[in-house]
């Protein structure tokens, strides 16, 4: 563990979203722990209207007493990513810590984080070793594992909310919903360098959690619009155009097979379901060939002002010599 | 005292230690005669090596020299817009950072530029690059770009462009789009023209791209050729297309109906199918018209772009005269 002191402003950003039965105490934890070894400390919790009815009062008593922590009220549950992203526009601190109002992981394991800021501009937490149930590791290796064929990058826990950044990160993340989960993968593509850092799991997170089958159709359905995001963002008819093509070549092969039977070798075309089926292909293939192309449409129209790009910094040096003489 | 800036010289940058400092010398060589008050934008494009450390060291001594700094790999042309959008010059020339191009060229296409043109475009008549990996696909692709677009242009994969700064500024420029930009602003009602440039065989470092571009570039001309026919009219263009199906469904129902008995099924059933994916089809058209309509791009502000520099540039020209 860490002793160091952390010199630099820190934003803690509690989500309390879902599982927000014991954020109070999570706080006082996390408050008694953080403000031994960092001295500039700022604690923004954001409530949802459904948590608010749980733990609002208690936090806005507790708020009123303490200047460092400020409450947020979402007027309606908009989703982790909301919350986290609203929480940030109060944060005063060059660095932002985004903690669970749960407990996920060893609370004492945290400084950890801070020993790699210097060379990362996000830095994550994975939870390791683990102390769950194998049912909850396989579920959790899952994701992770279509996740990295998916996204081509490498996480293998997407699913710990612990992240440590720079609070430049979170300004230029445009996050939103539920996508607070794949933050790195976002951020990483405006060119932000991330890490992962192990972090012994809570006992008190290895509770055997089975969900229902719309919570995994939902996580997969995030998992492969982030990938779309990110990967096919400004080229979507690469995307379209793939799947399209592979369609419409299925579909013209089948449709040239039956015409080459019906005229070559006489057997009867009209009655064979093979012909819708090949045409299905086609037409199916001409449909998401036309969306790919209304894709390109909006990106090309929003080209403006949606840059490709994300400068670091421009160097120039105005005093320097050698100017044009004239 | 701001001055005015003639000339903008954008240089993408992606591992190339050994040839900034080469560039640097050559760009000034070429650029100083002219006597045009101008800067170079070197524009790191998230280089391994120690480009940077060189850029940076060749800009502490000329004030002349910006290095854009970019987080990560982007590629050719992020590296390009992003150069053209901090650029302050009035003209903007582009080129490789690998001194393929040759910067002594910057003069004679700029004297070409103000002959009235808003675009020159360079042509490497004399490319030294391998025959079967590199000049060739680039000849069919040429040939190809300028059948589809309409722009006959000979080679469109060279990196040495001057450019007009209001006509480009505004231009829609992403992916591997930096290849397509006389056909661009081709609908734009843009003046081109292209002159023969030297062209050298690489001295440092290793090629960044391969035959993989191929089906790229395939798919971007297809992108191209969409947006531009589409963009005046998505609605009659979408329309134009689901006619195809509508007539098929016509022809099935019509089928299915003169054998009635023993096929029907299956007639009413690709009738239904092709009527679908016209309505669909037709759906989408309108869906383009409202993008294109709250999109900050359409095609009839490109066309004002291009007729703004022109009477923009009549104006100077004039104003030039009273003052002599």
């Amino acid at each position: 563990m860490s002793t160091k002191q952390l010199q630099a402003s820190l934003s803690v950003i509690i989500p309390a979203c879902v599982r927000a039965g014991s954020t109070v105490a999570m706080y006082k934890e996390y408050k008694d722990f953080l403000s031994t070894f960092v001295s500039n400390l700022q604690f923004i919790i954001v409530v949802s209207i459904r948590t608010q009815k749980l733990i609002g009062a208690e936090l806005e008593q507790m708020s009123e007493n303490d200047p460092n922590l400020s409450l947020l009220v979402m007027s309606r549950d908009f989703g982790e990513a909301t919350a986290i992203k609203a929480g940030s526009s109060q944060a005063t601190g060059e660095f932002i810590l985004i903690l669970p109002p749960y407990k996920q992981v060893d609370t004492t394991a945290i400084p950890k984080l801070f020993d790699f800021v210097d060379d990362y501009d996000i830095v994550l937490a994975k939870r390791w070793p683990r102390v769950d149930s194998q049912s909850n590791q396989v579920q959790s290796k899952l994701f992770n594992y279509l996740l990295r064929k998916f996204s081509k990058q490498s996480y293998s826990d997407i699913g710990c909310s612990v992240r440590l950044m720079r609070a430049t990160v979170m300004q230029e993340l445009n996050i939103y919903g539920d996508q607070n989960r794949f933050m790195p993968l976002f951020a990483h593509e405006i060119g932000f360098r991330c890490k992962e850092v192990e972090i012994p799991q809570a006992i008190m997170d290895s509770k055997t959690r089975i969900h229902n089958p719309g919570t995994y159709t939902r996580r997969l359905l995030d998992l492969l619009t982030v990938v779309f995001l990110t990967k096919f963002n400004k080229k979507p008819l690469r995307f379209f155009g793939l799947i399209g093509s592979a369609s419409i070549l299925t579909g013209m092969l089948g449709l040239f097979y039956l015409a080459f039977e019906r005229l070559v070798l006489s057997v009867p075309l009209a009655d064979r379901p093979l012909l819708v089926l090949f045409s299905l292909f086609f037409v199916l293939g001409l449909q998401l060939l036309a969306i790919g192309l209304v894709g390109e449409i909006v990106v090309f129209t929003h080209a403006g002002k949606n840059k490709e790009y994300r400068i670091r910094e421009v160097i120039n040096f105005p005093d320097a010599g050698g100017a044009s003489k004239e | 005292m701001l001055r005015k800036i003639d000339l903008s010289v954008v240089v993408p940058l992606y591992n190339e230690e050994e040839s900034v400092g080469h560039m640097y010398r050559a760009i000034v060589d070429a650029v100083n005669p002219m006597g045009l008050n101008y800067e170079i934008m070197f524009v790191n494009d998230g280089s391994k090596d120690a480009t940077l450390e060189k850029a940076t060291e060749l800009a502490r001594h000329d004030s002349r020299l910006n290095v854009v700094d970019f987080r990560k790999n982007y590629g050719q042309t992020p590296a390009m817009a992003a150069g053209i959008d901090c650029a302050r010059g009035e003209l903007i020339v582009t080129m490789d950072g690998d001194l393929q191009n040759d910067p002594s060229d910057i003069p004679m296409m700029v004297a070409e530029l103000n002959k009235g043109y808003d675009i020159v475009v360079g042509w490497r008549h004399n490319r030294q690059d391998k025959l079967i990996t590199r000049k060739i696909p680039s000849m069919i692709a040429n040939r190809l770009i300028g059948k589809v677009t309409g722009v006959p242009i000979k080679d469109n994969g060279c990196s040495l462009k001057v450019y007009r700064a209001d006509v480009m500024k505004n231009l829609p420029f992403y992916n591997e789009m930096h290849r397509f930009i006389p056909a661009l602003l081709s609908v734009s009602g843009a003046q081109f023209s292209e002159v023969k440039v030297k062209h050298h065989a690489r001295q440092f470092g290793e090629s960044k791209y391969g035959l993989s571009r191929v089906y790229k570039v395939l798919l971007d001309l297809m992108t191209i050729k969409s947006i531009l026919s589409v963009a005046d009219h998505p609605i009659r263009w979408f329309a134009s297309i689901a006619m195809i199906p509508m007539i098929l469904a016509f022809i099935c129902i019509a089928f299915a109906l003169l054998n009635a008995g023993n096929n029907l099924v299956i007639g009413t059933t690709m009738a239904l199918l092709f009527f679908s994916t016209s309505i669909f089809l037709a759906g989408l058209g309108f869906l383009s018209e409202l993008v294109f309509t709250t999109g900050s791009i359409n095609i009839g502000k490109l066309v004002l772009l291009t007729s703004k520099p022109q009477s923009l540039h009549e104006f100077k020209q004039g104003s030039a005269s009273h003052e002599h």
